[in-house]
C-alpha cells in the first residue's frame, strides 16, 4: 500500500448531515481508510484541541471543515486548521456560503433578539420558567469558572475568515465528488497530478438543468405559484413549469439533481449559484420576476394586481436565499431609520 | 463654498429612451434639483438586475431609484413589464432585509417628463433627507474610519 | 454643391419634401434600401406635427419619446442631408433625372460652428412668440424650437431681432453670423417624395366660436401643447384667462371639417380620435374633470379604435353629445363659456363650460400649395395633391410621389405607412441608380487593443460657459488624473467642435491611449461623434464612455458650484470605471438573400410582389388558392371606381408578365427557419403535398381577411336578404333594384359588437357607394341606410353627401335597440327607433342589405406561428408598433400589408403594400446587413438551456441550439436589439450584454460610492 494522506474532518455549527454523507460512501469507507489517516476529528476519532495544537504547521494534507462559523470557537478551529493544513476545504453549504444557519442573519436585531425567541419565555415552542440563557461565563457553587464560546454578531463563509482552497458544496456534497475529491488529493501526493486551480468549486460550471431530466416548456410563464404540497406534482415536467419554485436554473450542478430526479422535489439551492452571477438568491429571484404571470392585459395593470401576483412568492428572502444569505451581496438584516 | 460629503446619496439606474432623455430635457429646461443623485444609463430598465440594486445598497447608497418608461412606451416593447415585476419581488426582500421602502422606487418617466422627472429627484432627495444616511453606509464609513486609524 | 451628370444617368438620389414623421421615414428607408436623400425642410427643424403632440392615440404612447429617436438617426445619418429654412421652386426632368432648384433661407447662424448650447437664447432681450408652443408660451429672436430639434442649431428670427448682438457676443462658438445669405441650390435626384402635411384649419374664421375673442376658447391643437409635459403649463392644466385649473371642457368637433359653408365639405379623419385622447389624458392630469365632446358621428375607424372610444366612455367617464353646436357665449367677467344647442331628441339645452376645445380640420397650407404650383401639380377641388384610388402615391407628374397628409388627411399610421410606400415606388424609378450616390467612409484599421492594459485619456468639456460657469473644469480634470488607468486628461472649450476631435486624435496616438473618457453632455446626441472621432483614430468606436455633467449636472445644479464639482468627480470617476472594462464590440456583418416571399395572392400580395419586382429584385408569391385575386375578386364597384374587375384583370395580367415574380397558386407556408435576411421557407403544395424549400431575405404577410357572414335578420332564410357585396353583384349585373321600392340597409353586422368590438371601416363607404348606385338606377326607389354612425371619413364624406343629396334616408340607432327584421303576410319590415323623431318606424323592405364586416383570416394563427409573429385578440396580425412602425412586426424581416392587419380601404390597402414592399426592399437591396453592437451573447460552457431568457426576447432572438449532445442559449445577431432583458434575467451568468456587462455595471456602482463612504 502506497503512502496515505493526512485527513482532518471537522465539525464548526453543523447538522452533522456532512459527516452522514461521508460515511454514506459504504463500503467504500475501508477504503478511504486504506489511502487516508484521519489525524483529526470530533466524530470519527478520538483527537482534541490540543493533539491539534502539537501538530507542525501543514502537517494535514486536507482539512475538510463543515458547518457555519457560528461562534467563536468556530472561527478558531478554522483558524487552527489554517495553520496546520496543507488545503483547507469548505465542505458543505454552510462552511461554503453560511448555510440555513446564515438565515439567523436576517433576523432583525441579532444575536439578541433570537436568543429571546430560542430562550423567551413568550415563544410557544419553549419551556423555561426560570427564563434561563446560556452564559459566556458561568461560575460553579464549587467556584469554578466554565465558559461557553461566544457567538459571532453575522454567520459568514469560511473564506472571509480564512484563505480556503477548495469547495465542496452542497447540502451535504454529493457522496461521489467527495470520493472524487478526496481520490484526486491522493493522487496528488502521491504520483503528483495536478489538482484543480485554487479556489475550484469542486462541482459543474453549469447549473442544475443541466443534470435535471425534467421536460421543460417551449417559454415560461408562471400564471400560479404553488407550493409542493398543494399539487400532485408531476414527476416528468419542470417544476417552474408547474408553477413550483425551483432553483434548479439558478444553482450550481454536481449533486446529479437527487431531489428533483429521485425525490420529486425542487431544487433548494445547496450547490449555491454559478461562477458567474454576483450573488445566488437575487439571480433567482430575478429569473422568477421575469416569467412570473405575463398577462395579456399589461398595459392596463394595476398595482394592486401587480402585487397581488408578486405576493404570491412567500417569503422571498427565505426562499432565494435558503443557504447563501452569507454569502449574498447584503448578508445580514439591518435596522433602519423610521422616518 | 465646499462640497457637503454627508449628505445622503441616491443612485439612479435608468433606460436610455425614456427616463434618461426625460431627465435630459430637464437639464435642457435647466430646472433646479438637489445634486445629490448619480444616474447610470442602461439600454432598457429591463437591464438593471435586481443584483445591481442590491450593490449599490450594499455600498452605500441611500436611496435608490430604478426609472424607465411608461407602460406600453418601452423602446424594446415589453422590458418594463418585466422589470416592474423583478422590482415589485425585490421590494418584498428588501422589507425582510430591514431596507426602509422609502429608500427604494421605481419609477416611469418618459422622455417628455423633464418636469416630472425634476419633481421626482427633488421629492425623493427630500424624502431621503429626512430619513437620513443607510445603516449600511454608516456601518460602511465606521469601517473605513476603523481603518484609517489603524493605519495611521 | 451641384453634381452634373449626363442627362440619360438615372440618379440614385431622391428628394424628399417635408421633414415632418413622413418625410423622416421615408427618408431613413429610402437611405436604408441605397439612395442619398435631400431633405427640403421650410422650418428650421425637422419634427413636423408629430414633434409637438403629447401622447398618441390609441395607446397613448408619448409622442416625442417614439419621435425623437428617428430625428437622431435622422440628423447622424451621413445620407441624409437635411436642408432646413428651404423650399423647393422649380423641378424639370423626368423619373429618374430630375433637377431640382431650392431657395435655401438665412439662419444667421452657422451650423458648422454652432454646438446647439443654448446660451445665446438666454442671453437675447427680444421675447416673440413661439410658434411650436402655439402661441401659448414666448421664445427669444434667436432660438432653437425645442429641446430635441435636428438639426440642433439656433436660428435668428429677423423680424424680431433687435441687432443688439448680444448673442454674438456670448457665443464662444462664434456662430453667430448677421451676414447669412439666401443660397440658391440645384440638386440632381431620380425622384422626388412630397411630404409637406397639413395646417390646421384656422379657427378664427369660425367667428361664431370666438377663437381669438376668447381667451378660454383654444384650437386642439394649442390644447395638445397644454397637455405636454415640456409645453407652456410644463403638463398642468389650466386655462388662459385665469391660469386656474379647470373643470368643465368641451370639444367641438367638425371645426373647419364636414363643413361646405366654410369651404370644407370633407371629413379630418383624424379629429374624434385625437378629441378623445385629448380629453382621455386630461383625466389622467386633472381626476375630477368633466369631459364632453360634441360630435356629429363618432368615426372611430382604426385598430384599436372602437375600443379606445368605449374605453373613454365607460372607463374615463367621457359624455359624448350629438349635435353640432351653433355658437359659443362668453361670460365678460369669469371668462366661462356657455353652449347652446340642441339635442338629438330636439329638446334646446345650455350648458356651461371652463374651457372650450375646438378641434380644428386639417388643409392644405397656402406654402404647399404653391410648392404644387411650383411642381405643376393638380389639386383635388379640396386642395389637396390629386391621386388615383388604385395609385393613391403618385400625383400627376410623374416621378413625384406623395405621402401623408397631403394627399387626404390620415393620421399617423397612415401617414408612416405612405410615406414607406413612396420610398418604393421611387425606389423603382431610380432602381439603376441604387447605391452610386451613397457616400461611404473609409476608416484605418482597428488597432488591437485586447489583453492591453487600459490607458484612458479624459476629456472634460466646459460648453463654453454651460458647464464651466457651474463646474470647477480644472479641478474635476486634476481629480481624473488621479483616477486609476488614467494616462492624460484634459479640458476642452467645446470638446465636439471640429478642432478638438483633431486634439482628440492626436492625443490618443500620442499618449497610445486605448480608452477615451468624455465628460461633456447628453450620449443620446453626442456618443456617435465621438465614436466617430474614435473609428478616424483607428480604435474601435465602442471604446468610449461619456460622462454627462451637462444635462445632468451644471444645468440643473446652477447654484451650487462646489457640490456639482463634487458631482462631476464622481460622474466621471464612474465613467473610468467603466471604461476601464470597455471592450472593442463588432457589428456583424450576415449575408442577405436579395430576394423575398410574399404570402397572399391579393390585392395587397400582388402590389407588394410588384412594388418589389419594379426595384429589380425576385420575388415568390404564394396563394393558398388556384387563383390570384382575394377579396378582390368579389368587389365590383366603389364610390371611386366604377369598375374593380377591370382593375384586377390588369392587376393580375402585370403580375403574371413580371419576369422577376414567381407565381405558385394553391401553395402554403409549411415551415420556416432562419431570420432576416436568410429565411428559408418551406412551401407546400396544398393539392399535391409536395413540399419545397425557398430562400428569401424578407417576407411580406399578406394574407387577407374575410367577409363576415350575417348570422342574424334572416340571412340566409329569405332571399331578399343580401349582404352589400351580394347586392353589389345584382346591381352591376343589372337586375338589383329594377323592382323594388324599398331597400333597408343595416350597418354594423358583424362589427362594433361583443363578438366583433372593432369597426369594419369599409362598410358605411360600401352602404353609401351602393346607395348612390341604386338610386342612380332607379331614382323612385326609396333607400334607408339605419346606422349606428356614419363612418365616411376623409373624402368619403362627399360620397355622403351626394346620398343624402340624392333622397337616402338616413336613420341613426343605437345598440340598446337595435332594428327588428319581421316577417308578414310574406313581406318583409324593419322595424327600428328613430331617435330624431321620437318613434319607432316600420319600413318595408323589398330588398333588405346588410353591412356585413370583416373578419380575420382564421389561417393568421397558423402562419403567425410559423412567422413567431403575434396576433391581436382579435385575430388580426400585431405590429411593432401601432404608430410608428404599422406594417413591421417586432420579428426583423417579417412585413405586413393589406387586410391582415385590419379592415382597410383598397387604396389603404395599395399603400400598405407598397410599405411593405418598401421595408422588405431595405433588407433586401443590400447583400449584408449589420447586426446591432451592445447586443446579448451566451457564455456556452455556462449556459445550461434553462429556457428563462427565451420569453424575455421581444424579438424572438433567443432559440436553442445543440453543441455536441447538449443545448445552449443561442442568440440570433440578427434579431437581437441589445435590450439587455434576457441577460437581467438569466440565473447562471451566461447571458451578457456586451457594452453593459454585469461586471461593467458592478464597476460603476462600486465606484460610484467609493467616496461616499470615505
Ligand atoms: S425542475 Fe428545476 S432543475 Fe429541473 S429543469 Fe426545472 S428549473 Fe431546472
Ligand atoms: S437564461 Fe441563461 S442559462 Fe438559461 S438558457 Fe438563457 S442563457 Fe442559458
Ligand atoms: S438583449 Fe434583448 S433583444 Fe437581445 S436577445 Fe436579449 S432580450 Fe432579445
Ligand atoms: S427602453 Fe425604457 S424601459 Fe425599456
Amino acid at each position: 500500500m502506497s503512502e496515505k494522506i493526512r485527513l482532518a474532518i471537522a465539525t464548526a455549527a453543523t447538522c452533522d448531515g456532512c459527516d452522514m454523507a461521508i460515511i454514506d460512501i459504504d463500503g467504500m469507507l475501508l477504503d478511504l481508510f486504506d489511502i487516508a489517516d484521519i489525524v483529526f476529528s470530533q466524530t470519527y476519532v478520538d483527537t482534541k484541541y490540543e493533539d491539534l495544537e502539537k501538530m507542525p504547521d501543514g502537517y494535514i494534507t486536507a482539512s475538510l471543515v463543515h458547518g457555519s462559523m457560528r461562534d467563536e470557537e468556530n472561527v478558531h478551529l478554522a483558524k487552527l486548521l489554517r495553520k496546520k493544513s496543507k488545503l483547507m476545504v469548505a465542505f458543505g453549504a454552510c462552511s461554503a456560503f453560511g448555510g440555513i444557519p446564515s438565515l439567523a442573519n436576517s433576523v432583525k436585531g441579532g444575536m439578541g433578539k433570537i436568543w429571546q425567541t430560542v430562550y423567551g419565555k413568550d415563544t410557544a415552542s419553549t419551556v423555561n420558567p426560570e427564563g434561563t440563557t446560556p452564559q459566556h461565563k458561568w461560575k460553579t457553587p464549587l467556584g469554578r469558572t466554565l465558559t461557553l464560546p461566544e457567538a459571532e454578531q453575522k454567520i459568514v463563509p469560511m473564506d472571509k475568515i480564512i484563505d480556503v482552497d477548495y469547495y465542496l458544496p452542497g447540502c451535504p456534497p454529493a457522496v461521489s465528488t467527495i470520493k472524487t475529491f478526496v481520490g484526486a488529493v491522493h493522487s496528488h501526493v502521491t504520483k503528483g497530478t495536478p489538482l484543480p486551480p485554487k479556489g475550484a468549486i469542486i462541482a459543474s460550471e453549469k447549473t442544475l438543468c443541466e443534470e435535471c431530466p425534467r421536460v421543460k416548456p417551449e417559454k415560461y410563464n408562471i400564471k400560479k405559484i404553488n407550493r409542493p404540497y398543494e399539487i400532485e406534482l408531476d414527476p416528468e415536467k419542470c417544476f417552474l413549469e408547474q408553477g413550483v419554485i425551483c432553483l434548479g436554473v439558478a444553482t450550481r450542478a454536481g449533486c446529479g439533481a437527487q431531489c428533483t430526479k429521485v425525490g420529486n422535489m425542487p431544487c433548494r439551492g445547496c450547490y449555491g449559484p454559478t461562477g458567474l452571477v454576483l450573488d445566488q438568491g437575487a439571480s433567482m429571484l430575478s429569473a422568477l420576476g421575469s416569467i412570473l404571470d405575463m398577462t395579456d392585459h399589461e398595459l392596463d395593470m394595476t398595482d394592486d394586481e401587480l402585487e397581488k401576483i408578486v405576493a404570491q412568492v412567500p417569503d422571498p428572502l427565505g426562499t432565494f436565499y435558503r443557504y447563501t444569505f452569507g454569502n449574498a451581496i447584503i448578508n445580514e438584516a439591518v435596522e433602519d431609520a423610521e422616518e | 463654498m465646499s462640497a457637503d460629503k454627508n449628505k445622503p446619496l441616491i443612485v439612479v439606474l435608468s433606460c436610455n429612451w425614456c427616463t434618461y432623455a426625460g431627465a435630459d430635457l430637464a437639464g435642457v429646461s435647466r430646472f433646479q434639483m438637489p445634486t445629490n443623485f448619480r444616474l447610470i444609463r442602461t439600454m432598457c430598465s429591463a437591464r438593471i438586475d435586481p443584483e445591481l440594486v442590491l450593490k449599490a445598497f450594499a455600498k452605500g447608497a441611500d436611496g435608490v431609484i430604478v426609472a424607465g418608461c411608461h407602460p406600453g412606451d418601452c423602446h424594446y416593447i415589453s422590458g418594463n413589464y418585466r422589470e416592474r415585476r423583478r422590482i415589485k419581488l425585490l421590494e418584498m426582500m428588501l422589507k425582510q432585509i430591514g431596507i426602509s421602502p422609502k429608500r427604494f422606487a421605481l419609477e416611469w418617466i418618459s422622455a417628455s417628463e423633464g418636469q416630472k422627472f425634476a419633481d421626482t429627484m427633488r421629492n425623493f432627495s427630500a424624502q431621503i433627507d429626512r430619513l437620513g444616511m443607510s445603516p449600511i453606509r454608516i456601518k460602511l464609513m465606521e469601517e473605513n474610519e476603523r481603518k484609517e486609524v489603524a493605519h495611521v | 454643391m451641384t453634381t452634373t451628370g449626363k442627362t440619360d444617368k438615372t440618379f440614385g438620389s431622391v428628394l424628399v419634401v417635408g421633414g415632418g414623421i413622413g418625410g423622416i421615414q421615408t427618408s431613413l428607408d429610402l437611405v436604408e434600401a441605397g439612395f442619398k436623400v435631400y431633405m427640403v425642410e421650410s422650418s428650421p427643424a425637422i419634427g413636423g406635427v408629430m414633434a409637438q403632440l403629447d401622447k398618441t392615440f390609441p395607446t397613448n404612447d408619448c409622442s416625442m419619446c417614439i419621435l425623437s429617436p428617428k430625428l437622431v438617426s435622422c440628423g447622424r445619418n451621413q445620407n441624409i442631408e437635411i436642408i432646413t429654412n428651404a423650399e423647393v421652386t422649380h423641378v424639370t426632368g423626368r423619373p429618374g433625372n430630375f433637377k431640382a432648384n431650392i431657395n435655401v433661407y438665412p439662419r444667421y447662424v452657422d451650423p458648422k460652428l454652432c454646438t446647439g448650447c443654448g446660451t445665446c437664447m438666454q442671453y437675447c432681450p427680444v421675447h416673440c412668440i413661439s410658434g411650436f408652443n402655439e402661441g401659448l408660451a414666448g421664445k427669444k429672436a434667436i432660438f432653437i424650437e425645442f429641446p430635441q430639434a435636428i438639426p440642433l442649431v439656433a436660428t435668428i428670427d429677423r423680424n424680431a431681432c433687435i441687432g443688439c448682438q448680444m448673442c454674438e457676443n456670448v457665443c464662444l462658438a462664434k456662430a453667430v453670423k448677421y451676414s447669412d445669405k439666401q443660397e440658391e441650390r440645384t440638386l440632381d435626384v431620380g425622384a422626388v417624395i412630397l411630404a409637406p402635411g397639413f395646417e390646421e384649419f384656422r379657427p378664427e374664421l369660425k367667428s361664431e366660436y370666438g377663437y381669438g375673442r376668447y381667451p378660454n376658447v383654444i384650437s386642439s391643437i394649442q390644447f395638445e401643447r397644454v397637455l405636454n409635459a415640456s409645453g407652456p403649463y410644463q403638463g398642468h392644466v389650466l386655462r388662459p384667462s385665469d391660469g386656474k385649473i379647470p373643470k368643465k371642457i368641451a370639444w367641438l368637433q367638425c371645426i373647419g371639417s364636414r363643413d361646405p359653408k366654410a369651404g370644407k365639405p370633407y371629413c379630418s379623419a383624424v379629429c374624434c380620435m385625437y378629441a378623445t385622447k385629448e380629453a382621455i389624458m386630461t383625466r389622467e392630469h386633472v381626476p375630477d374633470i368633466e369631459q364632453t365632446i360634441f360630435i356629429m358621428d363618432m368615426r372611430a375607424v382604426g385598430k384599436g379604435f372602437e375600443q379606445y372610444y368605449n374605453r373613454a366612455q365607460n372607463e374615463y367617464g367621457i359624455r359624448y353629445i350629438r349635435s353640432r353646436i351653433p355658437e359659443v357665449m362668453e361670460d365678460p367677467v369669469t371668462h366661462d363659456l356657455t353652449l347652446r344647442y340642441e339635442a338629438e331628441d330636439g329638446t334646446e339645452k345650455t350648458e356651461t363650460f371652463d374651457l372650450v376645445v375646438l378641434s380644428v380640420g386639417l388643409q392644405t397650407s397656402e406654402a404647399v400649395k404653391k410648392l404644387a404650383d411650383n411642381l405643376g401639380l393638380e389639386l383635388s377641388e379640396d386642395g389637396f395633391a390629386k391621386t388615383d384610388y388604385t395609385n393613391p402615391l403618385s400625383t400627376s407628374r410623374s416621378g413625384i410621389y406623395v405621402a401623408g397628409a397631403f394627399s387626404g388627411p390620415k393620421d399617423i399610421p397612415e401617414t408612416v405607412a405612405q410615406a414607406i410606400g413612396a420610398s418604393a415606388k421611387a425606389g423603382a424609378d431610380c432602381a439603376a441608380g441604387r447605391a452610386t450616390s451613397l457616400v461611404e467612409k473609409e476608416y484605418p484599421p482597428q488597432t488591437d487593443v485586447l489583453g492591453e492594459e487600459p490607458r484612458i485619456g479624459v476629456f472634460i468639456c466646459h460648453c463654453g460657459i454651460n458647464i464651466a460657469n457651474t463646474v470647477d473644469v480644472v479641478d474635476v480634470m486634476d481629480y481624473a488624473k488621479t483616477l486609476p488607468n488614467v494616462i492624460v486628461a484634459e479640458h476642452n472649450l467645446y470638446t465636439c467642435s471640429q478642432d478638438t476631435q483633431k486634439l482628440i486624435s492626436k492625443s490618443i496616438k500620442d499618449n497610445n491611449l486605448n480608452r477615451v473618457v468624455v465628460a461633456s453632455c447628453t450620449p443620446r446626441t453626442h456618443e456617435p461623434l465621438f465614436q466617430e472621432t474614435l473609428r478616424e483614430s483607428g480604435l474601435n468606436p465602442y471604446l468610449v464612455e461619456m460622462a454627462n455633467i451637462r444635462e445632468h449636472c451644471s444645468w440643473i445644479h446652477q447654484g451650487d458650484p462646489a457640490n456639482a464639482t463634487e458631482k462631476a468627480r464622481d460622474l466621471v470617476r464612474v465613467a473610468v470605471a467603466k471604461a476601464r472594462m470597455l471592450q472593442p464590440l463588432a457589428r456583424r456583418s450576415l449575408p442577405v438573400t436579395q430576394s423575398a416571399l410574399v404570402i397572399g395572392g391579393g390585392a395587397a400580395g400582388m402590389n407588394a410582389a410588384l412594388d418589389i419586382a419594379r426595384n429589380g429584385y425576385p420575388v415568390t408569391l404564394i396563394e393558398k388558392t388556384g387563383e390570384l385575386g382575394g377579396n378582390l375578386k368579389y368587389a365590383r364597384y366603389t364610390n371611386e371606381v366604377g369598375d374593380m374587375q377591370a382593375y384586377l384583370k390588369s392587376l393580375i395580367f402585370e403580375a403574371t408578365r413580371n419576369k422577376l415574380i414567381t407565381i405558385k397558386t394553391n401553395t402554403i407556408l409549411g415551415d420556416l427557419s432562419g431570420s432576416v435576411g436568410s429565411f428559408k421557407p418551406v412551401l407546400k403544395n396544398t393539392a399535391t403535398g409536395e413540399k419545397e424549400e425557398i430562400s428569401a431575405g424578407a417576407i411580406v404577410v399578406a394574407t387577407g381577411a374575410n367577409q363576415h357572414k350575417p348570422k342574424e335578420y334572416l340571412y340566409g332564410e329569405d332571399p331578399r336578404v343580401l349582404t352589400q357585396l351580394e347586392f353589389e353583384k345584382k346591381l352591376i349585373e343589372g337586375n338589383g333594384v329594377k323592382n323594388a321600392k324599398s331597400i333597408v340597409m343595416i350597418q354594423c353586422v358583424g362589427s362594433r359588437n361583443d363578438e366583433h368590438q372593432y369597426c369594419s371601416r369599409i362598410c358605411c363607404s360600401t352602404a353609401v357607394a351602393n346607395a348612390n348606385l341604386a338610386k342612380e338606377e332607379n331614382p323612385n326607389t326609396e333607400v334607408y341606410v339605419l346606422y349606428r354612425d356614419i363612418r365616411t371619413y376623409g373624402f368619403r364624406e362627399h360620397y355622403y353627401n351626394k346620398a343624402r343629396e340624392k333622397g337616402v334616408i338616413f336613420v341613426r340607432w343605437d345598440p340598446d335597440h337595435k332594428p327588428e327584421v319581421i316577417k308578414h303576410d310574406g313581406k318583409l319590415f324593419v322595424r327600428v327607433n328613430d331617435p330624431v323623431l321620437k318613434t319607432t318606424l316600420e319600413i318595408p323592405a323589398d330588398l333588405l342589405i346588410l353591412s356585413s364586416g370583416v373578419e380575420p383570416n382564421p389561417d393568421n394563427k397558423d402562419i403567425g406561428t410559423i412567422l413567431k409573429v403575434p396576433i391581436n385578440d382579435e385575430g388580426f396580425f400585431l405590429e411593432a408598433h401601432v404608430k410608428l412602425r404599422p406594417v413591421d412586426f417586432a420579428t426583423d424581416g417579417v412585413y405586413l400589408a393589406g387586410m391582415a392587419y385590419h379592415p382597410r380601404m383598397l387604396d389603404e390597402t395599395l399603400a400598405q403594400a407598397s410599405a411593405a414592399a418598401g421595408r422588405a426592399l431595405t433588407v433586401i437591396s443590400k447583400d449584408k446587413l449589420l447586426s446591432e453592437a451592445a447586443i446579448a451573447n451566451v457564455n456556452e460552457d455556462i449556459c445550461d438551456a434553462c429556457r428563462i431568457c427565451l420569453p424575455m426576447c421581444p424579438y424572438s432572438a433567443i432559440n436553442l441550439k445543440n453543441v455536441g449532445e447538449k443545448q445552449v442559449a443561442n442568440v440570433d445577431e440578427a434579431l437581437c436589439k441589445g435590450c439587455g432583458a434576457c441577460a437581467a434575467a438569466c440565473p447562471s451568468g451566461a447571458m451578457e450584454q456586451l457594452g453593459f456587462t454585469t461586471k461593467q455595471l458592478a464597476s460603476m456602482i462600486d465606484a460610484v460610492l467609493e467616496e461616499a463612504v470615505k
